[in-house]
């Protein structure tokens, strides 16, 4: 199995290395997480970067709760990074910090600070290695802020660690996450579990309707989750672990009311993470199933050897068409906002008008301001234009390059040692 | 007297405003103009957070007038809503008696509030013209008024406060008079000379 997945993943490298060699430009536009590097001083509360959530982070096709944001930074002894950025109550805020060693040596601390400012959550080791990670339910909204820090800095001023590294800090928002029932009896598409998609607390967070669930897979285990879609609606979704797919190899299904398959994904996500974007159900079909299990297991049944825990997103479309897309291209920005800043004062052309942000029957400014907290770049710039690469993955290309050849250099260490 | 109406109306409407968690307040500076040609009037907000939430993240501002005696002629944007066109959207509409103001900031959260620290600041400043005929004053009112946090939330107007406008008295010339006169006298007299 592993020499699958080194395999999988040395194969993987290879294409996005070739991809990069020859400037491929094959692939349909999809704008890649930028990074934002670090900006000092930001050594302080009061100092702290101002981030911006893309919405990329989790999937191009997403209403706004998949937002997130990636920031490439260092720390050196007596160093503290502080970033801010804003979320709505309610929403499950996932911190994490990755260093290129994987948490081999450098040992990271994050600490989070409410909107009043006070320390509500630090982390050490809830990563690989001695990585930190975080995650928790936004219990007010506002300006949040986290500060990245080494080891022995409890106070998060810089005064006590002498660590020194470059890291990349991970953070993403989504709706408040359902968690999967134990005892776990959802393992066939008949003891399927039910997700609440689309309705009541979901619709207040995200009009498109969406809802995370949090589950664990172990050998020879499968999760099925039943979804309805009404008519006319797109289903997305995607799955998420803690390590964003470097190492966990989950597979998707989406299968129709009658147990058929419609769609198998295993890798277009994240790393080796899957993501099924804008399926419409089938007529006939008022429910689709999702199906989760562990790489190789091609008939759901169980049959692999894979664990992990994950985070399983869906969101329904309205007519394939995001909230605040106006023009339809999966990518809110500038040319959306004064689409809808041009509506204003117009009544919204139905339930899925993609202006009405707030669904309340009017185009209005309210609509607009709140659509602009959902493009994909800073203060809404048009969409990049489609990158050479493959599916906008290519700057995870030395990363992988690196992982492998070091995957490598330990399996032949290994050999000479026995 | 249709414009009177409507104006009546647009006053009435000015209270009619969305129930939020807080309360800002909108006021025409100066409230009192004597003009006989153009003059400008600034948009102006109070009563939000101050560096904090809330920020002002959109604003759509009907003002009325009576078009028989002012004529609208242009806006310009203050930058708290960040710099038109790369940081906000901003844009006028006309009609008969009404100019609709609005713009909708493209910033971040905390970059709104980091941009809003004072107590109240102009987000607009309106250029009208006296138009020439028997009116000689009027007022400058809110109509339906939609103001948005960081968030897209409504905030609630607690009050709104226009402006009166009149026409500068004309000022008498007199030494212009005087010229006239003696001139007038000198005509005359070389007139009555060459008899």
């Amino acid at each position: 199995m592993r020499e699958r997945k080194r395999a999988s993943g040395a194969l993987l490298a290879i294409l996005l290395a070739i991809g990069l060699a020859v400037g491929l430009s094959l692939a349909p536009a999809r704008p890649a997480l930028a990074a934002v590097p670090e900006v000092e001083p930001n050594g302080t509360l009061a100092t702290a970067q101002p981030v911006v959530p893309a919405q990329t982070l989790l999937t191009t096709a997403f209403p706004p709760p998949g937002s997130g944001a990636l920031v490439t930074g260092s720390v050196a002894p007596g160093d503290v990074d502080y970033f801010a950025f804003d979320l709505a109550a309610g929403q499950l805020l996932t911190v994490a910090v990755v260093t290129d060693d994987e948490g081999a040596l450098a040992d990271p601390v994050v600490g989070l600070f409410d909107p009043t400012g006070a320390l509500v959550a630090t982390d050490d080791d809830s990563g690989p290695g001695f990585l930190p990670a975080l995650r928790l339910v936004v219990p007010t909204a506002g300006t949040w802020k986290v500060a990245v820090s080494g080891f022995g800095d409890v106070h998060f001023d810089g005064s006590i660690h002498s660590e020194t590294f470059s890291y990349r800090l991970v953070l993403s928002a989504a709706p408040p996450a359902s968690t999967e029932p134990s005892p776990d009896h959802n393992g066939s598409f008949a003891t399927a579990d039910a997700l609440p998609v689309g309705g009541g607390a979901f619709d207040a967070v995200a009009p498109g309707g969406v809802t995370v669930v949090t589950g664990n897979i172990t050998a020879g285990d499968v999760d099925y989750w039943t979804v309805p879609v009404p008519p006319g609606r797109t289903l997305t979704a995607a799955l998420y672990d803690a390590d964003g797919g470097a190492l966990a190899d989950p597979v998707l299904r989406v299968l129709s009311s009658s147990d058929t398959s419609l769609r198998d994904d295993d890798d277009s996500g994240p790393g080796f993470l899957p993501e099924v974007a804008s399926l419409t159900a089938p007529t006939g079909s008022p429910t689709l199933t999702l199906a989760v299990s562990g790489f190789g297991d091609a008939t759901f049944d169980g049959s692999h050897d894979e664990s992990f825990g994950y985070q399983l997103v869906v969101a329904l479309g309205p007519s394939g068409a995001m909230v605040c897309d106006v023009n339809g291209d999966h990518y809110v920005d500038s040319t959306d906002i004064n689409a809808i800043f041009a509506a204003r004062g117009q009544p919204a052309s139905g339930s899925t008008d993609p202006r009405d942000a707030d669904r309340d029957g009017q185009i209005t400014v309210l609509d607009g301001r709140a659509c602009t907290l959902q493009c994909g770049s800073p203060n809404c710039a048009p969409k990049p234009a489609a990158s050479c690469g493959l599916v906008g993955l290519e700057a995870l290309a030395p990363v992988l390059l690196l992982t492998w050849r070091r995957r490598q250099l330990r399996a032949a260490a290994k050999g000479d040692t026995r | 007297m249709k414009a009177l109406v409507r104006l009546c109306l647009l006053l009435l409407g000015s209270t009619l405003v969305p129930v939020g968690a807080h309360a800002v307040s909108l006021s025409l500076v100066p409230a009192t103009i004597t003009a006989s040609g153009a003059f400008s009037v600034d948009l102006v907000v109070a009563g939000l957070g101050g560096s904090g939430p809330p920020s002002l993240g959109a604003f759509d501002v009907k003002i009325g007038f009576d078009s028989s005696f002012l004529d609208f002629t242009g806006a310009s944007f203050g930058a708290v809503l960040g710099a038109v066109p790369l940081e906000a959207i901003a844009g006028t509409t006309t009609g008969i008696g009404l100019v609709d103001v609005a713009e909708i900031s493209l910033l971040a959260p905390a970059a709104l509030d980091a941009l809003q620290s004072a107590d109240s600041f102009t987000l607009a400043t309106l250029s009208f013209d006296v138009l020439p005929g028997p009116v000689t004053s009027g007022t400058l009112g809110f109509g339906a008024t939609t103001l948005s946090d960081a968030f897209g939330t409504a905030l609630a107007v607690t009050s709104a406060t226009g402006a009166t406008v009149s026409v500068s008295p004309a000022v008498p010339e007199p030494a212009a008079f005087v010229v006239f006169a003696v001139g007038f006298a000198i005509a005359s007299r070389a007139r009555r000379g060459a008899r």
